[in-house]
């Protein structure tokens, strides 16, 4: 792409939520330089379309009967080929898009017909194959498993939960809204699947309509064939959409099926990075599959517990979740109100006890008077700006 | 100027010098001289007084930085060391024989200054020895009545010491914003 200032590109989005919509105008403002905007539909040239969304081949059909003049960019986890419409595979990598807006810019439709396989990141064939094969025996710990911890800042957090609106607790839809089903995601599967492994002490193999998961409860760990980015944009799919495709389900079941690996040696596990702390994977599903939101039946105004701190050093880290962890292990207190005596978003305590949750770390309390004793307020220690210069020192160093 | 201190303690060859020199503005003092006795297996050379380190804060303060001795036989070091504290960084090696005698002894040891202060618990090595795992560890600080923040690190990796001691910061006051 042109590092020159180009023209404007109006872009409308369908079938797409307010988070991914946020991601897509901040990859506009930034590796783009602005030269694509989102707009209304009244005034676009161009329609992105979230092939992945519930009902997107309506969404789709109905926005190329009302807008026949734009043209058309198609996103999907599975491959398409549709006439008169570019399409570019998720997970989203900005080159592809990049290249595919450049097309679209210079008006080459029937040039990126030709090329457009060329940008498709080469997933789709993985999916297709199977995991467990005869060959590499694993040799030796994989390094991925002991890396330090990923820390995100405010933006790159905002990015991918979306800049979300505080929760108003009279309002029932909002209230709704601040909830998912981790079951309706690949999430309960996977963290299901991680528990049975753990307490029966057995190797299993998770297999559905995504890539198989292999669980090591012994050494800790999974082995999963995909990389972040490909495991971000699948846990942001309803499993219902990525079955979809398949006719054997016709969108019924969950499609996940479980089976105990006996033949350790034989496993073809020789990609190391494939490996990742069984804690590690399961946080970072679950911050990914929550977006802000918290499980479906958390009572967002009955305290919540933490067992104990999670090992953040090997944890996604973002900002706020230590001391969230801090207030948590000092005394049951609601979601709400932990976000109100920190100070900071809600979505990102919601954030934090999904993950927390997801290992198993964090809980609600059954009864209102399971708190004997109700939560004394933080109070403002002497030291406090002395601790703050060390924070600041340390975060700089 | 304020004389604040953290204090880093655990066995012999668990990253105590290490992870002072990971988070030191200076290079530190060390105060190592070649092992004898029963160090001799784990480590070439020995803390055998204390390593220092200084981190220097905005307006002119700063936070020193005590490694205490790994032999027991210095523990009379500990009280001179532990006064001034803001709180204790407890680093156990994983490949030791038995980490959980260091860890209760080494909580055994401090347990009045935890009690007026806090503490923070960083496990070494668990790449060469990833057993027993944090979740064996909760539990046996659990049984001694205890629940700091317990994390694996990796003594060379600034980001995993650095990790730890806001741990110990927040543990102090939750509502610590930076400055």
């Amino acid at each position: 792409m042109s590092k020159k200032a180009q023209p404007s590109l109006l872009v409308t989005t369908v079938g797409m939520d307010s988070r991914t919509q946020h991601m897509l105008q901040l990859f506009f403002q930034g590796p783009c330089k602005n030269s694509c905007e989102i707009v209304g539909d009244g005034t676009a040239t161009v329609s992105i379309v979230d092939m992945d969304a519930v009902d997107s081949d309506s969404l789709y059909r109905q926005q190329r009967e009302k807008f026949p003049e734009h043209q058309f960019i198609l996103l999907s986890l599975k491959d398409r080929d549709d006439e008169d419409s570019f399409f570019v595979k998720k997970p989203l990598q900005p080159k592809a898009l990049m290249n595919v807006l450049d097309k679209v810019k210079a008006g080459c439709r029937e040039e990126l017909k030709a090329e457009k396989q060329a940008f498709v990141e080469p997933v789709s064939e993985q999916v297709a194959q199977p995991a467990v094969t005869k060959s590499v025996k694993r040799q030796s710990k994989p390094p991925s498993t002991h890396r330090s911890a990923m820390q995100l800042d405010e933006k790159s957090f905002i990015s991918f939960i979306g800049a979300l609106q505080p929760v108003d607790m009279s309002d029932e839809r909002q209230v709704n809204d601040a909830h998912y089903d981790p079951k309706s995601y690949l999430q309960g599967y996977f963290q299901s699947a991680c528990k049975v492994a753990l307490n029966k002490n057995q190797i299993l193999q998770l297999d559905g309509s995504w890539k198989p998961l292999l669980i090591f409860p012994r050494t800790n760990e999974v082995w999963l064939d995909a990389n972040d980015k490909q495991l971000q944009a699948a846990c942001r799919v309803p499993l219902k959409v990525l079955n979809g495709a398949d006719p054997a389900l016709d969108g019924k079941g969950s499609g996940m099926t479980i089976s105990v690996v006996n033949d350790v040696d034989g496993l073809d596990i020789s990609d190391k990075d494939g490996f990742q702390n069984i804690d590690s994977f399961l946080w970072k599903v679950s911050l990914w599959t929550s977006q802000g939101r918290v499980p479906l039946g958390v009572d967002l105004e009955r305290p919540v517990y933490l067992r104990h701190w999670p090992n953040m050093t090997r944890l996604m880290l973002f900002p706020h979740a230590m001391r969230i962890a801090a207030l948590m292990m000092e005394h049951p207190r609601s979601l709400m109100e932990i976000a109100r005596v920190l100070n900071v978003p809600q979505q990102y305590v919601f954030s934090f006890y999904s993950a927390a949750r997801a290992l198993g770390v964090a809980g609600q309390v059954k009864r209102q008077a399971d708190v004997i004793v109700a939560p004394e307020p933080v109070q403002k220690p002497k030291k406090r700006g002395l601790f703050g210069k060390i924070l600041d020192r340390l975060k700089i160093g | 100027m304020s004389n604040y201190k953290i204090i880093f303690t655990g066995p012999v060859g668990a990253g105590k010098t290490t992870a002072i020199s990971s988070i030191s503005d200076d290079a530190p003092i060390t105060t190592d001289e070649s092992a004898s006795d029963m160090t001799r297996e784990r480590k070439k050379a020995t803390t055998v007084a204390m390593d220092y380190g200084v981190m220097r804060l905005e307006g002119g303060e700063a936070i020193h930085l005590y490694g205490t001795p790994g032999q027991e036989r210095f523990d009379f070091m500990w009280d001179i060391l532990t006064t001034g504290g803001i709180g204790l960084v407890v680093l156990l090696d994983n490949t030791r024989t038995d980490p959980f005698v260091d860890l209760r002894f080494f909580m055994d040891s401090f347990s009045e200054f935890i009690d007026k202060t806090a503490v923070v618990v960083g496990v070494t090595q668990m790449d060469k020895n990833p057993r027993p795992t944090i979740t064996d560890y909760h539990l046996h600080l659990k049984g001694m009545g205890l629940n700091p923040p317990l994390f694996e690190v990796d003594a060379r990796e600034s980001e995993d010491v650095s990790l730890l001691v806001q741990a110990l910061l927040y543990t102090l006051d939750p509502g610590l914003v930076e400055e």
